[in-house]
């Protein structure tokens, strides 16, 4: 429970600028310096704080080294690994609640998880430093949901909506794409394609904040695995790159062998 | 299993009305959320509308998976996290469902042997129950016995297709039922004069009386296919014939070569499992002193046959008493009766009225290193020795036509064996194993000898195949009991006589302990 | 656990270094304008 509170906290306070949401415009107050640890579109009219993924493509793209994006994954990432994806993403939490539809679920294979490294290095590596264009955040479907679609439907001068093109449409055709993969899969672009969770996952073996099993306590009755919104095993693999911290295996272990803390 | 939920209806509506469907079926969020995914975009497009370029294919493209996706999942129906429970099942039954069903008074399909499983299954599925770390298993080889099990023969639609089936033992008996309620002509070749297998041939009434199996074979036999005894493959019939006269064959011939020990003497020894056979045709043994050798269930039952009729018992094993392969019940019983057991020894030799055994050192478990220690030769007063080691498959004769691993087993596939038109399963593929592998394999290996006789793609596999699941499956109240005590009849009273040795659960307890599963499909997906 | 604590001390060494360098008032300059690339338009 307390899981989805701070979730949905993180999803709307991240994204409270109330004034930019009703008159169609993007917040440029101080906040905005800082970059949150997890995907959030600077350019959603309601975001108060810099997506940390754009703002590694503007260094790239300029080819400067991003010290500062660099710094907050890294930061991030050494104290609890890939726990910002768990708690603060608000496609995480929207990913989570789709997946909570009684559908007819697929497991997905785990060789898709190596596309996120792929998204890393190929898109928001090579691609941006040979083009110097946010090429990651032309595909983000976050960026179409929360600002492409909210600002050009408010657009009253039609300055906007003038500009829209195939670019616009394509958005939308992977946005529905995404929101679809996201109901019979656990956490598809989380694991599949995120980005920022390709760079997460690299710290999930050394961080400060770890999960532990305990081998004598453990049944494998493999309630941890069945409750994991990334299809983790945690009783196998502990320390898996897709592990995001979110503490339900922690809680729902029956003999309480699954631990979170600092080892 | 067939699942009972209608399929062709949510399809057909969620196929012109996305989301439509899903609602049908009660699924009223699944629907009304792809019903918004879908059409939410067409809103979208009426207030942009840029013509169709390159975007636009990719809308429709994804306009078109998601309608794929609503349309399947309008006719699979929402997927349960599979419990460990029914991951331990060897006949792939799911606890979980006839558990919650038991308040719900409803009917579970039919699985063959489902009451003798309840008598007899060493229940894998107790030893994975999640329940376990709350306090202990559910017990749910009892809670079989008020399960209502759907006994309605299904319609069936007549097909040229001949199988012939070698054993009439539970797995060829499962296979046979199976197949001839699809239609296929079938005929089981059965070398006693009786069906049944181990289970006729070999349990002991105190495990399993025989009204109660006599019940289960007879219903199997309902469908009417031909039963041929006293023809045993490989003497009075060869396995050629056998291929001429039928398209597909199942070999479902079982484990009945004992395992030898291969010491000096052992011609004046006796086999466990020939002693079982001629107790149940009635024959009694006055033997004195017996030692009975090997720590399965073979061992224990023999062990504890002949102490009903009035024979000293003592059991050896070479290992230690936790690497017994016996169920732990079987084991607490026999101790209980009388009989004492002796673990790390072997015997060496046997003479008249005594056996040589030496003592072993088990380094490693169950199936690790054993060393006998030399010099350790001891003698021990035994009028008759009992061999009871281990069983093996009779499949030298096949080995020509399949292949068989180094074991004697045959080795398959998905029931399907080396030669394309013969399939197998039960003991003669795992060695001596138990009943829930018998109908496991036999209900597998119906399933895929029909899909490959009416050439069904996977694809078409995997649309129809479904598990069953009740319409309303909610969870029972959540209760706090400890594990219900399964109690025996006083071990003195019991060995005078072959009757049960467990004694029957009331069903209100019953229903109590169907409470206490903790129904973990429905709370994880 | 002293990987992490080692890194964690590089890590936010590199956000002041990126600060001093003026990253910080160069993202609040790029993030407070609408971002074309994310909305999908040209």
């Amino acid at each position: 429970m307390i899981h989805r509170i701070v979730q949905a906290l993180a999803a709307i306070g991240i994204n409270s600028y109330f004034f930019g949401w009703f008159h169609g415009a993007v917040y440029q107050g101080p906040t905005k310096q800082a970059c949150v640890p997890i995907l959030n579109c600077w350019g959603c009219p309601g975001a108060r704080f810099a997506c940390p993924i754009g703002n590694l493509q503007h260094y790239i793209g300029l080819h400067l080294i991003p010290f500062y994006a660099a710094g907050v994954f890294g930061a991030v990432g050494a104290a609890a690994g890939r726990m910002a994806c768990g708690w603060l993403c608000p496609y995480g939490l929207a990913q989570d609640l789709l997946y909570k539809l009684k559908t007819f679920k697929v497991r997905m294979p785990k060789v898709f998880s190596i596309g996120k490294y792929l998204m890393l290095i190929g898109v928001v590596g090579f691609v941006v430093y040979f083009t110097a264009e946010p090429w990651f955040c032309k595909l983000c479907p976050d960026g179409w949901i929360i600002a492409g679609l909210p600002l050009v439907m408010m657009d009253k001068t039609g300055d906007l909506k003038a500009l829209t093109g195939w670019h616009y449409y394509m958005k939308i055709g992977l946005v529905i794409f995404m929101v679809m993969m996201a109901i019979p899969i656990k956490r598809f672009f989380c694991r599949a394609l995120c980005p920022i969770g390709a760079i997460y996952s690299v710290f999930n073996r050394l961080s400060i904040l770890n999960l532990r099993v305990n081998k004598d306590k453990c049944i494998e009755c493999d309630s941890c695995q069945m409750t994991c919104p990334m299809d983790v095993a945690p009783h196998k693999s502990p320390a898996n790159l897709d592990c995001i911290r979110c503490l339900d295996c922690v809680r729902k272990c029956p003999t309480k062998a699954l631990t979170y803390g600092i080892k | 299993m067939a699942s009972n939920r209608n399929r062709i209806v949510p399809a057909i509506l969620s196929f012109f009305i996305v989301g439509a469907g899903q609602a049908y079926d009660g699924r009223i969020w699944a629907g009304l959320w792809f019903f918004i995914i879908f059409y939410a975009p067409v809103l979208v497009l009426k207030v942009i509308w840029k013509g169709v370029n390159l975007g636009f294919w990719f809308i429709l493209a994804a306009w078109i998976i998601l309608w794929l996706y609503n349309i399947l999942d309008a006719w699979k129906g929402p997927t349960y996290g599979i419990p460990p429970c029914e991951k331990a099942c060897p006949a792939g039954l799911a606890p979980w469902v006839y558990i919650n069903q038991i308040a719900g008074k409803a009917t579970y399909p039919f699985i063959p042997f489902f009451k003798t499983l309840g008598l007899i299954c060493p229940a894998p599925c107790e030893d994975k129950c999640t329940r376990r770390g709350v306090d202990e298993p559910v017990a749910i080889r009892e809670l079989k016995n008020i399960v209502d099990i759907d006994k309605t023969a299904p319609a069936v639609v007549k097909r040229k297709e001949k199988v012939g089936v070698v054993g009439a033992g539970p797995c060829g008996l499962t296979l046979a039922h199976t197949l001839a309620n699809l239609g296929y002509e079938l005929t089981v070749y059965e070398r006693e004069s009786r069906p049944g297998g181990v289970l006729a041939s070999m349990l002991p009434e105190f495990r399993l009386p025989i009204p109660i199996l006599h019940a289960e074979i007879q219903h199997l036999l309902k469908p009417g296919f031909e039963v041929k005894y006293g023809t045993e493959l490989g003497k009075t019939i060869q396995v050629d014939d056998l291929l001429k006269a039928h398209d597909y064959l199942f070999l479902a011939i079982g484990a009945w070569l004992p395992v030898l020990l291969g010491i000096p003497g052992e011609e004046n020894g006796l086999v466990g499992m020939d002693i079982l056979r001629r107790i149940k045709n009635g024959e009694k043994f006055d033997l004195g002193r017996v030692g009975v050798i090997g720590g399965g269930n073979t061992a224990f039952d023999v062990a504890r046959c002949l102490k009903r009729l009035g024979n000293e018992v003592t059991i050896y094993y070479r290992r230690r008493i936790e690497d017994m392969p016996a169920e732990r019940e079987n084991h607490v019983e026999a101790v209980e009766e009388g009989i004492s057991i002796v673990p790390l020894v072997t015997p060496a030799g046997i003479v008249k009225n005594s056996v040589i055994m030496t003592k072993t050192e088990c380094l490693g478990g169950r199936a690790g290193k054993l060393e006998v220690i030399k010099g350790s030769e001891f003698d021990v007063k035994i009028d008759r020795v009992v061999m009871a080691i281990g069983q093996k498959p009779d499949t030298k004769f096949l080995a020509s036509v399949l292949k068989v691993d180094d074991m004697d087993r045959i080795c398959v596939k998905k029931g399907r064996t080396t030669h394309p038109r013969i399939y197998a399963g039960g003991d003669a593929v795992w060695g001596a194993k138990t009943l829930a592998h018998a109908v496991g394999d036999g209900m597998t290996a119906a399933a895929q000898m029909d899909y490959r006789i009416r050439r069904v793609p996977p694809l078409i596999q995997f649309l129809t195949s479904d598990k069953f699941l009740p319409k309303t499956l909610k969870r029972l109240k959540f209760s706090k009991e400890p594990r219900i005590k399964i109690s025996h009849r006083d071990a003195a009273k019991r060995i005078k006589d072959f009757k049960m040795t467990e004694q029957p659960i009331p069903e209100d307890n019953l229903v109590t302990e169907a409470h206490r599963c903790l129904a973990c499909p429905l709370k994880y997906r | 656990m002293i990987a992490g604590i080692l890194l964690l001390a590089v890590f936010i060494y590199l956000i002041v270094h990126g600060g001093k360098l003026g990253d910080f008032t160069e993202t609040k300059s790029v993030a407070s304008v609408m971002c074309l690339s994310c909305m999908g338009i040209e």
